[in-house]
């Protein structure tokens, strides 16, 4: 039990320590701010995604979704209000609105879809991106199928200096911020009353509910904090980006990668899917740099060689098979 | 004696069985109340449908007074029910504080420092307060059923629903465990429902008994009484006096 809250208090101090390393790297070294921003972008992805599957056994398979409505959210702000707010402000708002795109949609979703065992969740959620990207293409101001583009927006309002300095800075801070806050509510959510009842819930959700705990109440929480990190995830995105395309916001890829960190990294802890995201994204970043082309092909066969090492892992988050173990929990 | 919690004329079947067939039943304060009968009788149904885990095909569930037919477990767990599995269903990858802290939390509403010292409390009286930082796995089975009954005791039920508590135990155990389960009864002033599968040994604990046979309660009276009725005896103890 000692060794437990040692480890937990640790992991905490190493995972926020990790993240101010790169911090320290990018603001030192700006040449390398590129790949620090790929690899800051890829803990966050892991951790936000974790906080919902790893707290809850839950697998998202529409996770993308709260990329791209942050995404959305930033891209409205922008479209809507650069003609008379400050960029600070506009920036501000956009944050804002992201969570409130993604916590409506993680509310409606969880509140029906988290009644559900484990794997009809899963396959429903698989519903909800091609929905909400039917949806969103067919409203002009989500920009239809192709898209929003608010490049022109900043330069015609604030000039074009303020263009780099939203996709270099600004982007930069909202990753690095979202990284820091994942790890400060996981560390929470492993040390807090919510930790215990989602613990209990993961574990048994008819003895949770037996003992006074609202199963669906505190899915829900994990789901629309995880929901909203990822928002924010996607609203730094389109900074870097200034555009989102429906097509690829809505595609599979995000919620498949954040799968694969979770697959290195295992779920519910802190330093671990942290550290399988620093090694996700400087695999993807070397093979996309190095090998172009060749990165999926090496990534399927890492899948594989994880899948077959620990066959119970793919199949648990579906069946609820792999419950946790003496290890996973004193590995925090 | 007032009634605390009052089960009317409920029915639930699976398919055609009829587990339960209308039981009506008032349990008392203060009291402890053994339900005995044989395999698939439908105790654990009866439970499962006071606790709200399986809705009733018919009937009602009245506890202090109010309607909870429909309410969800964990409202029926923080107004006082508390409940032991037959089998234990602990938290097997926390350790035996966390499984009971967690019912303190949450069904008996207490701080994390409450429960941690009515925990403390609690794995005392029970005998596992030297496991107490051991994970809920690596315990023995008497040990699990011991932390299965600590955790419903801990957070300080009203009623406290003990589903085959002495099942299982080494016979030589079970007069310090229904010794146990009368001192919580009476000391805390709950009401406390038994069930039993070393009946003979053990049924003799209780205020009142009732015989549920088939899904209906067949048999009502002081222990004695019960254990000396001729259907009792014939399609149930036979076997076992022999
Ligand atoms: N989920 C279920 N599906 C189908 N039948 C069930 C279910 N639960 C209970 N039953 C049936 O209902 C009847 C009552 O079962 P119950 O478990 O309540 O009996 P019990 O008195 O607790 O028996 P035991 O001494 O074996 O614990 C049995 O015939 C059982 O097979
Ligand atoms: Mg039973």
């Amino acid at each position: 039990m000692r060794l437990i809250l040692l480890n937990k208090h640790l992991s905490l101090i190493f995972s926020l320590l990790i993240v101010f390393v790169f911090i320290l790297l990018r603001s030192i070294f700006p040449e390398y701010s590129q790949m620090v921003y790929f690899i800051v972008f890829y803990i966050a992805l892991g951790l936000a995604f974790n906080i919902f599957l790893g707290f809850t056994n839950y697998v998202c398979f529409g996770y993308t979704v709260f990329l791209a409505l942050g995404g959305y959210a930033m891209a409205h702000s922008i479209k809507w209000l650069a003609s008379s707010l400050n960029p600070v402000l506009v920036f501000t708002i956009g944050v804002l609105l992201s969570s409130l795109y993604a916590g409506i949609v993680a509310l409606l979703v969880g509140a029906i879809g988290l009644r559900l065992k484990e794997t009809y969740f899963a396959i429903a959620t698989i519903g909800l991106t091609q929905g909400l990207r039917f949806f969103i293409e067919g409203f002009r101001v989500w920009g239809g199928s192709e898209g929003l583009i608010v490049a022109g927006d900043i330069i015609s309002n604030y000039g074009s200096e303020w263009l780099t300095t939203l996709s270099i800075e600004y982007a930069d801070i909202l990753v690095f911020s979202t990284a820091v806050l994942s790890i400060v509510i996981t560390y929470y959510l492993l040390n807090s009353r919510t930790g215990y009842a989602l613990l209990a819930i993961r574990e048994d959700e008819e003895v949770a509910n037996s003992f006074g705990i609202n199963p669906v109440k505190y899915k829900l929480l994990a789901f629309m904090i995880s929901a909203i990190l990822g928002a924010f995830i996607g609203a730094s995105k389109l900074l870097k980006d200034q555009a989102v395309f429906p097509a690829e916001a809505f595609s599979l890829g995000f919620t498949l990668e954040a799968l694969v960190i979770t697959l290195i990294g295992g779920k519910g802890t802190l330093l671990f899917p942290l550290i399988a995201g620093i090694l996700y994204a400087s695999l993807k970043y070397f093979l996309t740099t190095i090998l172009p082309g060749f990165q999926l092909l090496i990534f399927a066969i890492i899948v594989i060689v994880i899948v077959e090492l620990f066959p119970e892992g793919i199949m648990g988050w579906l069946k609820k098979k792999l419950r946790g173990r003496a290890i996973e929990s004193i590995l925090i | 004696m007032s009634v605390v919690l009052r089960v009317e004329g409920v029915a639930k079947y699976f398919g055609g069985i009829k587990a339960l067939d209308g039981v009506t039943l008032d349990i008392h304060e203060n009291e402890l109340l053994a339900i005995i009968g044989p395999n698939g009788a439908g105790k654990t149904t009866l439970f499962n449908v006071i606790t709200g885990l399986r809705k009733p095909d018919r009937g009602r569930v009245l506890y202090m007074g109010r309607d909870i037919t429909r309410a969800p477990p964990y409202k029926r767990a923080q107004m006082g029910i508390a409940r032991a599995f037959q089998i234990p269903r602990l938290i097997y990858n926390a350790s035996v504080m966390d499984n009971a802290v967690l019912s303190c939390l949450f069904g008996g509403k207490m701080d994390l420092n409450n429960s941690k010292k009515r925990v403390l409390e609690v794995l005392k009286l029970v005998g596992l307060e030297k496991k107490a930082n051991e994970l809920a796995a690596n315990l023995t089975s008497p040990e699990k059923k011991l932390l299965e009954f600590a955790r419903a005791v801990a957070m300080k039920p009203r009623v406290l629903l003990l589903d085959e508590i002495v099942a299982g135990m080494p016979p030589a155990e079970v007069d310090n465990i229904m010794n146990l389960v009368r001192k919580i009864a009476i000391g805390e002033k709950i009401t406390v429902v038994a069930m039993v599968e070393h009946v003979i040994r053990a049924v003799k604990y209780a205020d009142r008994a009732v015989f549920l046979h088939q899904g209906r309660i067949l048999v009502e009276g002081s222990p004695s009484e019960v254990l000396n009725n001729k259907l009792v005896k014939e399609v149930y103890l036979g076997e076992i006096i022999e």
